[in-house]
């Protein structure tokens, strides 16, 4: 949910329950004092009626004004100085509706007799009024939330401003192009805070990403000299004459790793020139025309292992990609399918519309498919294996925003590329 | 033949020296740019191997002074940056060629020798070791006179292999050789073997002495000292 949503939707909650309570409670207020008001009326009257009523002996003649409606009930019990007020709704038949009225008993002697006298009060007026003040203040209270709500809309806009400023810089910044992140300045200092611990943080990070590039990229090159010098050395070794079969082994094998440091070394190179964007012209690759190149290269190593090849290269792709890595791509997922194949086993080279897809046959292996293209991750049975190739595809696949899956089916790995 | 080493590690340098001295090459070295500098304008070498690379200077400009003299070398370039920029960068201003670290000696060998064969011999572009005559432009081979069919790869070996006769090459070197990128991360280099052996036995069909030595273990040979029986 958003900033603005949530804290309108806060206000809008707040306001309204408020808005219901105070509500309520200041109209039950603006009742009680009228109720009072109109106690206090009636009081004054009964003393009135009472004071009147003392003065006559008999009802024949009986003229009391006042400016309500009085009702004289002759009760047999004895007088009892009570004082109830109520409320009443009485049918006024000249108006014909239903009228509410405030009502007041109590006991008086006429004569010799003993009297209810109940006088009545029409609430007609209060309750207009107090209708009227209620709906003033509900105009009134929905006014302000909506002023409110437009209010905090707009201050949210002009005052959050610099902060989606900040986000969109950040979150446009690029840690391998830009060396700093450069932010306005803002006048609320919240923001400025944010905006300089942003700008300290993403200078930090970025000098980490270099210090470990230039490491990377460094320790890469330096080995390569120690490599060389590894290699002819290994060489020169092996012209000697006359060498044991122990010592031919211990050779052999010093040279088979020697081997694999430097070809793990070139691909680690390889990646980190990918990263660094050190492949930047692109040009009109025809896939089809590449693949059957460098299949027919291919074709010794695939037949030394009596792989079975078969290719449907039924659309020719073309996409605008860097040439050599657009080879080495395609060198890398054949060169995958030989290497994780059976003997005697099936190799399928599918290249459809906007896809490239290459299938073998080959032992399974308890890799999850989304940690297959990591780093020096590899089957345990295949030793022989760098665990870079599939890391160079991916990359390149990256790059240019392809898409590469692995999936197995129908007893085959499956390795999609869809451009 | 005069070639000249300018490689700044020693340990490289003198076994690059070692393996060109063993192939009847005259050898010198040197570990920095202002003493490769001074020995080219001092003598004249057939050629020069430079690294790029050097503690004082850049070995391409050790080419750009080569090509102002009009020195007749031919130039090849070691180096440890596989950049392409460099790689076009030499080529442009006169290299002959270009490896990258780590490389097999066998490999700048059959370099050295494709280079002087091009810069020396441009006329006549043959090959000829006893009884076998290779022709490198028509891509032939001819064993007593008479044509051997090869295949790319079959002939690529055989160059190869006659590039570092009497030298034990490993299959990997083989492999990348012949191969290239297509063999370099596959490890088993044992696909080989067939081509080997199918180059042997054409070899041996049109009379040629048995040369090619399975050494246990490690690679090949091609052997022309103390010929086996046939």
């Amino acid at each position: 949910m958003k900033l603005l949503n949530k804290t309108s939707l806060i206000i809008i909650t707040v306001a309204l329950f408020i808005f219901f309570l105070g509500g309520i409670a200041f109209y039950n207020i603006i009742r009680a004092m009228i109720i009072k008001q109109v106690d206090y009326e009636l009081v004054v009257q009964q003393h009135n009626v009472v004071d009147e009523l003392n003065n006559i002996q008999q009802l024949d003649n009986a003229f009391i004004i006042t400016e309500n409606k009085v009702k004289l009930k002759k009760i047999e019990t004895a007088y009892r100085a009570t004082q109830v007020f109520s409320d009443t709704i009485l049918f006024d038949d000249i108006n014909k509706l239903y009228v509410p009225y405030r009502v007041l008993k109590f006991q008086n002697y006429i004569g010799s007799e003993n009297f209810e006298i109940a006088i009545y009060r029409s609430m007609l007026e209060a309750e207009n009024l107090i209708e009227k003040i209620v709906i003033t203040m509900t105009v009134m209270l929905i006014s302000l939330i909506l002023a409110m709500y437009f209010l905090n809309r707009y201050l949210f806009k002009k005052i959050w401003d610099d902060f989606f400023f900040t986000i969109d810089k950040v979150k446009k910044y690029n840690l391998r192009d830009d060396p700093n992140l450069e932010l306005a300045f803002s006048e609320v200092e919240e923001f400025q805070t944010l905006n300089k611990v942003f700008e300290k943080l993403t200078e930090r990070i970025h000098n980490d990403y270099i210090s470990m590039k230039e490491f990377t990229e460094n320790a890469s090159h330096e080995i390569q000299t120690p490599l060389s010098i590894m290699r002819a050395k290994i060489e020169l070794l092996l012209q000697y004459p006359g060498y044991s079969k122990e010592q031919i082994d211990l050779i052999s094998s010093l040279n088979e790793a020697v081997n694999r440091l430097s070809n793990i070394n070139k691909a680690l190179i390889l990646l980190t020139r990918i990263e660094n964007n050190q492949f930047p012209e692109t040009s009109k690759v025809h896939l089809k025309e590449r693949i059957k190149y460098h299949l027919e290269n291919f074709l010794d190593i695939i037949d030394s292992r009596n792989i079975k090849l078969e290719t449907n290269l039924e659309s020719d792709v073309e996409i605008n990609v860097n040439t050599a890595l657009a080879d080495i791509l395609i060198i890398n997922l054949v060169k995958n399918a030989i290497r994780h194949n059976f003997d005697k086993g099936i190799l399928l080279i599918h290249l459809g519309d906007g896809f490239l897809e290459i299938s073998n046959t080959g032992p399974l292996f308890d890799i999850p498919p989304d940690q297959l293209f990591n780093r020096f991750v590899r089957a345990q049975n295949t030793n022989d294996s760098l665990g870079l190739g599939l890391s160079l595809v991916k990359k390149i696949c990256e790059l240019y925003n392809f898409d590469v899956q692995y999936i197995f089916k129908d007893n085959l790995h499956k390795l999609i590329v869809t451009f | 033949m005069k070639i000249l080493i300018i490689e700044d590690e020693f340990a490289l340098a003198e076994s690059i020296g070692q393996y060109l001295t063993d192939e009847g090459y005259i050898c010198e070295l040197a570990l920095d740019f202002s003493s490769a500098s001074l020995k080219i304008n001092a003598y004249d070498y057939d050629c020069v191997i430079v690294d790029i690379n050097l503690p004082d200077g850049n070995g391409l400009d050790i080419i750009r002074e080569l090509k102002k003299n009009h020195a007749p070398s031919g130039i090849i370039i070691i180096s440890a940056r596989n950049s392409l920029d460099d790689r076009i960068t030499g080529l442009d201003i006169g290299a002959d060629d270009y490896l990258v670290k780590p490389f097999n000696l066998s490999e700048l060998n059959s370099r050295v020798k494709s280079v002087i064969r091009r810069v020396f011999f441009s006329g006549s572009s043959e090959i000829i070791l006893n009884e076998i005559r290779i022709d490198t432009n028509a891509l032939q081979v001819f064993v007593h006179d008479k044509i051997v069919n090869l295949t790319k790869k079959e002939f690529d070996l055989l160059i190869f292999f006659i590039s570092n006769k009497n030298k034990v090459l490993t299959k990997e070197s083989i492999g990348e050789n012949v191969w290239g990128d297509y063999a370099d991360t596959l490890n088993s280099f044992d696909f080989i073997y067939t081509h080997i052996k199918n180059l042997r036995k054409k070899l041996l069909d049109k009379g040629s002495a048995g040369y090619l030595e399975n050494m246990y273990g490690v690679g090949y040979k091609f052997n022309t000292l103390n010929l086996p029986e046939k």
